[in-house]
This record gives C-alpha cells, structure tokens and sequence, in this order.
C-alpha cells in the first residue's frame, strides 16, 4: 500500500515547500524515518529556507548560495537550523570569496560604485580598475552572469560615482576620475567636437588625476551589448574625492579643509564653498517656527557650510521655494529651503531669500544621492520620499508626491521631518525613510567609521543647547538633554528592547546598514532618539510580518572589511542593492517584499 | 501551439494494467510526458502511448482532471520566482476532485509527477502539506497510519532541538 513514507524524496521535498520550518521539524519527529529524512537525507536547507520564507517572510536562496555545498557545511548548516539566528552570523563568517565563488563573480572583484538599472533586473557596476560591468540580477541567483564590459575610455579611469539619469531610463551619469597623468582625455576616441564644444574652454588641455569628468553611459536595452560611455563634460581640474550630486560635482580643497568647490557640469558653473563651521546659531526666529525647528535642527548648524560665490548662468530656471512662504521675508540663515530647478532635482539649502546669491549651502556633503530624487516615488509610497543624506555631516532633502516642495507638503505630512531628524542627528550616514501606509521604514547606512555609541559624545561640544528642537510630540521631547540625542520618553523602552541585537560590540568600526519599520504613530511619540538606544536598534532588520511590531528578525552586520558604500534602488522593481556591507560585498532587498534576496 | 487538427486528434495511452484508453490530443498533453512522446513518434495516430507506471483507475482520475483542465493556458517554465514562498490554496474543483482516500491521493501524486503534470503534482503536495500543517506529531501519526518507533528520551530530545521554530 502506497504511503506517505512510501513517497519518493523529490515529492516529499516539494510538498514540504508548503509548509513553515515548524511543519517540517515536527514531521520530524513522526518517527525515525522522517527524522532521517528530513535531517539526514533531505536538504537541510530547505528547512532553513522555509523557516525563512514561511516563518520570517525572508527570501533567502539559500539553495543558490550554497549549491556547492559539502558534507561539513552541511553539518554546519544543521546547527544553523536549530538555531536560525545564528544565520547572519555564518554569512559574516563565510568569506566574500566564498560567496563570490558561488554566485559567479571573479575572485577579486571588488564593487566600487553600482548602480541599479530600471527594472532591477541588471545592475551596472562600477568595480575596481577602471571597467564598468553589466550583471544580470536574479531572485534565485542575484548575479548570474555577466555581460560584456564597457567600451574601454581609452585612457585610465576609476568611477567616483553612478547614479541613475533622472531624465533617460538606461542612462547613468558617472562621474570618473582620471588616474594617469599622461593620459590625455583628448587621446580619447569618445569626446566628440560637441562635447568639448559644452567644456569650459578653460579646462585643461591634459587630464591629471585630479581631474574628473562626467560620463553619460547608456545601457542597451537588449542583453548581450555593452555600455555606451560618452563624456559629456570636458574634465575639469577641481582636487580630489569628488561627491556627485546631480547636476553638482563637489570636492574639497586639500589645501584647506572646510573649502572646496562645486561644479555644475550641466551648465558649467563653479561654486566656490566654505564650512562655517565656527557659526553659533541661534535659535531660528521664523514665523514658522515648527518648521524651520523640524527642519534644520540647531546642531546641524555647526556643519553648515556658506556658500561663498554662486554662479548660475541662467538663473532663471531656477527659483527659490521656502517651506512656508508666509515666513519667507523672516526666515532665518537656519532655516531649510530647497531649489526647485527645471529639471526637477532638488538640493537643499539654506539661504537668505534677501541674499539669495550668498545663500548657505547647507552642506557640501549633500552631494551623495540626490540624483535620485529627481525620480519620483513609486506609486506604492505615494505620499512622501524622504531623503537624508551625508558623508561628513548631514543634509536633508525631500520630495512630495507631486515633487514639488511647498508650504502644504510640509503641513500634510509633519511626519517626515522627524524621524528624518533623529536619525540625521544621531548617525552619521545616509538615512532613507519610506512612509507606507501605517508604518515607515528607515534604512540607515552607515558610511563612518564612528562609534554609534559615542557619537555624540565626541560631536556632543558642538551641538550642545539643542535640546529643545529634539523629539516629536510635545510631550516627548528631550528637555535640554545637553548632547545631540537627547532623551526619549519611557515609552519607546519596550519597542528598543523589541529590536535590540547581541552584538554591539566593535564599535570603532561601525555598523553599515540596518533597517526597522516603525510605526507612524511611533514617530509621533518621538521614538528612537536616545542615544543610548540606537545600540540596540544597530543592525535590526524587520521584516514584513513584523513590520508593525517593529520586532527584529535579522542582523547584518560587518566590522571585518568595510562598511556599506553604495546602494542602488529602483522604485519600479522595488529592489535595493547594498555594496560594501563588509565581507557580503553586495546585498540584494527586494523592497516590496521587504526581505533580503540574496547576498554576496 | 496546437493546431486545429491537434484538437481534434485523438491519442491512445494503455496503463500498466494494460487497459488502453483514448482521449483527446488537447486532454493528453496536458502531461508533458505524454507530450514530448507524441512529438517523438510523429503523426502516427494508431501507435499507443505506453504508461508502464500508472494503472488504470489511476489515469482515469488523473485523466478526469486533465479533462476539466484541458483549456488552461499552458505551464509558465520553471522561473526565477519559483523560490517565492508557496500559498497552500486550492481550487474549489481541484479541492473536490482530491477528496479521495490517501492511497489514491498519493497514487495521483505520482502520477503526476510520471507523467509530468505540473499543476496536477502541485495540487497533490499542496493537499499533503494541507494535512500536516498545523498538526503535532502524534495525530500527523494518526493520519497516516505511522508508527512512533522513537523512545520518548529520543522524541524530548528532538523536541528540544526544534523547539526555535514553535510559536514563541
């Protein structure tokens, strides 16, 4: 008589990708046969992989990962199902050439810059070495194959940045930094006539590494063919690390830290700034004084850099919008404005409308995505996207559903700026928040090498008597607490011990990404503002079926080799590429479903 | 994609039981096995597809559901979601139609899995793993009949080790 026992191993492993790992593990225990089966025989994996999916919401390919897989990482894996928290935790030990071996990638491959094309399906990569790579992302496999590389420059080049064009699905505009002095960038069989034609006529006759240039590189629609790069703006001598930002190239003057110049590559203009980082701000006097507070938090100001000359060309296209129009005439230096420009990108700064050619460039470091923001959120977020980021300090940008930034976007949606302004408060890194009906969820990306803990200790000087402007609701606000975190009200404990992780130690080296859900109603009430709790919510990732409780679920984290570095999304696909999260090189979210996809 | 005079082609299939049934082209091949079979001996009409691994009440049944199903659009190849968690619904007349006894249930089970009956096989696993989730050890034994042939020193030691995935 044909029994359930009597199944073949191929049937039974299909039906138990029905069930939850729980199902499984007590079928385990029906009797030796299926304790056999199902620990010995059948792929442990599995389980892993079904507690994953069924019991946590993540998808995980577990199965692409580690298809090579031998007896001992079995028996490892084993220990790894009866305890699946430790899961994070062998993936930081696996190596990243570990990983790399598996899915595909060359050994020493290295991912400098990437870039996620619309879709999600293909990712362009800018590794180490000066070649720009196509790669097919998959669910099961996330990096399958790769696609032919780039035509080659013709002279040495790294990527300092890609960013998605925000007017051309499958262009990019990068950003490239020339690394061999006697290359000239006119030995290059890309620049057209017209294109130096756009250039200053004062550019250098010869590239130097100091040099950078940007580069349109368009993306075939069809697989198999390469990359297109065009330089579309002759390379202009400005120093090094540049940061790109749109239609703004910034870089610091090595010579004089806290200067440096911006260069506008679409029109060519150079804006020289300075950090005003003596400035002792005061409390903003504006009519509006919720919201200048919500947006530009006093401690910010020591960061403030002044825009010391500005030229734009053609001013025209360009206006000046203040979050409150009524207060224009009041607002102060502090207070946050955003440019509104034609081409519908947005950079945030602070400026005084009766001196708006000397404005306040809010931060030099605004540079790192607001290209993105040029792209409007997808339909599923459609109220708000919310954007903070910084490399040394912070900036803030936002876009309302219709991306026009006004008076009433501000007033509809008070939400945004507070959890935008905790977080750019306390961590020093890049902050994405997602409002989605009745939760938000918060990326944080930590691109420092500061202590979470003593964060505000060591900035605590500066920001000191910024008490008053933290938190949300009246009643949880931090009265003075003296340092840049503040204190939160009792009632956020609970959630904090919810989402609190083992292990914060390695501080020096910080984390690099970690992501929670929160509810609205929890930004309201001034949740995670103290200091002392951002240790607990380091490397917390909720995931969906727990989004509301804000329960963490998974760790990632990495203090060996980095930190993350670069991140791509796609508002379509709904995907998030993380580069540089320590030995997992490259981190795939599927955004919609809030789970992580895989991993290299 | 079938042509008109695949639709009204007949095709033969004899079980292991040796009893031979004739059926609609469009009904065959809804089994890629059987599909495949056909491609390979042409258009020879009189030759009957062998099935050494299925019987004849067997067939029958899973004939009975590739009848039902003979109009459903043809099975999107193994995709790159197939790794996407798995919903345990049924159809109403799927759910019906497996409403048999639990030897029949399998011997469909493996039907569809000979005769490469996608949708059929999923509708079999999806039935299983309906009555083993949710259930502890002890009635998911009642069910099918299985024996316990742990010691309950082996048994509480297994529940200890899994006791991670219980609801907490």
């Amino acid at each position: 008589m044909l029994t359930l026992l009597s199944l073949p191993f191929e049937i039974l492993s299909e039906i138990l990708k029905y069930l939850p790992a729980r199902d499984i593990l007590r079928l385990q225990r029906v009797d030796k046969f299926f304790y056999k089966r199902l620990f010995i025989d059948i792929d442990v994996w599995l389980i892993l992989n079904q507690f994953l999916l069924h019991d946590c919401g993540i998808q995980y390919d577990i199965h692409g990962l580690f298809s090579n897989r031998d007896e001992q990482e079995i028996s490892r894996t084993r220990q790894l199902v009866l305890a699946p928290c430790r899961l994070w935790k062998h993936l930081q030990r696996s190596s990243q050439s570990e990983f790399r071996r598996t899915l595909g990638f060359p050994d020493g491959y290295r991912v400098r810059r990437l870039a996620l094309l619309p879709g999600g399906r293909r990712l362009l990569v800018a590794p180490s070495g000066g070649s720009l790579d196509l790669w097919d992302v998959h669910f099961a496999s996330p990096f399958k194959s790769a696609e032919s590389p780039t035509q080659s420059l013709g002279y040495r080049w790294t990527v300092d940045d890609i960013s998605l064009h925000p007017e051309s699905p499958n262009c990019f505009v990068a950003v490239v930094q020339f690394s061999d002095d006697n290359d000239s960038v006119e030995n290059s069989s890309v620049i057209s006539d017209d294109d130096k034609a756009h250039g200053d006529p004062a550019a250098p006759a010869s590239v130097s590494a100091s040099h950078c240039a940007v580069v349109l590189i368009s993306v075939p629609s069809s697989r198999g063919k390469s990359p297109t790069l065009t330089l579309v703006s002759v390379a202009r001598r400005l120093g090094r690390n540049f940061r790109y930002c749109g239609d703004l190239i910034v870089c610091d003057d090595p010579a004089r830290p806290g200067r440096g110049k911006a260069w506008n590559w679409r029109t060519d203009a150079v804006i020289e700034w300075h950090c005003n980082r003596d400035t002792t701000c005061s409390k903003s006097a504006t009519q509006d004084e919720e919201h200048a507070h919500h947006v530009v938090p006093h401690s910010l100001t020591p960061r403030n850099a002044t825009v010391t000359s500005i030229c734009y060309p053609d001013r025209t296209q360009r206006t000046f919008r203040l979050p409150d129009a009524s207060s224009a005439a009041t607002t102060s230096a502090e207070s946050f404005h955003v440019v509104e420009s034609h081409t519908r990108r947005w950079l945030p700064e602070l400026c005084q409308p009766e001196h708006a050619a000397e404005s306040d460039f809010h931060h030099h470091s605004l540079v790192m995505e607001y290209a993105s923001l040029a792209r409007p959120p997808r339909a599923r977020f459609p109220e708000f996207f919310v954007d903070v980021c910084s490399a040394n300090g912070m900036s803030i940008g936002y876009v309302d559903k219709h991306s026009v930034a006004h008076a009433d976007s501000f007033q509809a949606a008070p939400l945004l700026t507070r959890p935008v302004r905790f977080y750019a408060l306390a961590l020093d890194g890049v902050i994405r928040v997602y409002p989605h009906e009745d939760v938000v969820l918060v990326l944080v990306l930590m691109a420092s090498n500061r202590s979470l803990s003593n964060y505000g200790e060591e900035d605590g000087e500066s920001r000191r008597g910024s008490g008053s402007d933290w938190g949300g609701d009246e009643g949880n606000r931090s009265a003075g607490a003296g340092n840049n975190t503040g204190s939160a009200s009792g009632s956020t404990e609970a959630t904090h011990q919810q989402l609190q992780t083992a292990d914060c130690d390695d501080a020096e080296d910080v984390i690099t990404i970690f992501g929670f859900v929160i509810p609205i109603e929890g930004i309201y009430e001034g949740r995670f503002t103290k200091s002392a709790e951002y240790d607990h919510l380091v490397r917390a990732f909720a995931i969906k079926e727990q989004l509301v409780s804000a329960e963490e679920v998974a760790v990632m984290r990495d203090s060996e080799e980095g930190y993350l570095d670069q991140i791509a999304y796609d508002f379509v696909s709904g995907r998030i590429v993380l580069s540089g999260v320590g030995s997992k090189g490259v981190i795939i979210l599927d955004f919609d479903e809030l789970c992580v996809t895989g991993s290299i | 994609m079938s042509t008109t005079e695949d639709k009204t082609r007949k095709v033969k299939l004899v079980t292991s039981d040796n009893e031979e049934f004739e059926v609609d082209w469009e009904v065959a091949t809804r089994s890629v096995l059987i599909k495949h079979m056909l491609e390979d001996i042409g258009e020879s009409e009189e030759q009957a597809i062998p099935l050494p691994n299925v019987t004849a009440n067997v067939l029958k049944k899973v004939l009975e559901w590739c009848e039902h199903h003979r109009k459903d659009p043809e099975p999107a190849p193994e995709s790159s979601d197939d790794n996407r968690k798995r919903t345990l619904e049924i159809g109403d007349w799927d759910a019906k139609f497996i409403q048999v006894d639990q030897e029949m249930l399998f011997e469909i089970i493996l039907a569809a899995n000979y005769l490469d009956i996608k949708a059929l096989l999923d509708v079999g696993c999806k039935t299983v793993a309906n009555m083993i989730k949710g259930k502890q050890p002890e009635e998911i034994r009642k069910m099918f009949n299985i024996v316990n042939d742990f010691t309950p020193e082996e048994e509480a030691q297994i529940k200890k080790e899994n006791e991670w995935a219980e609801d907490r």
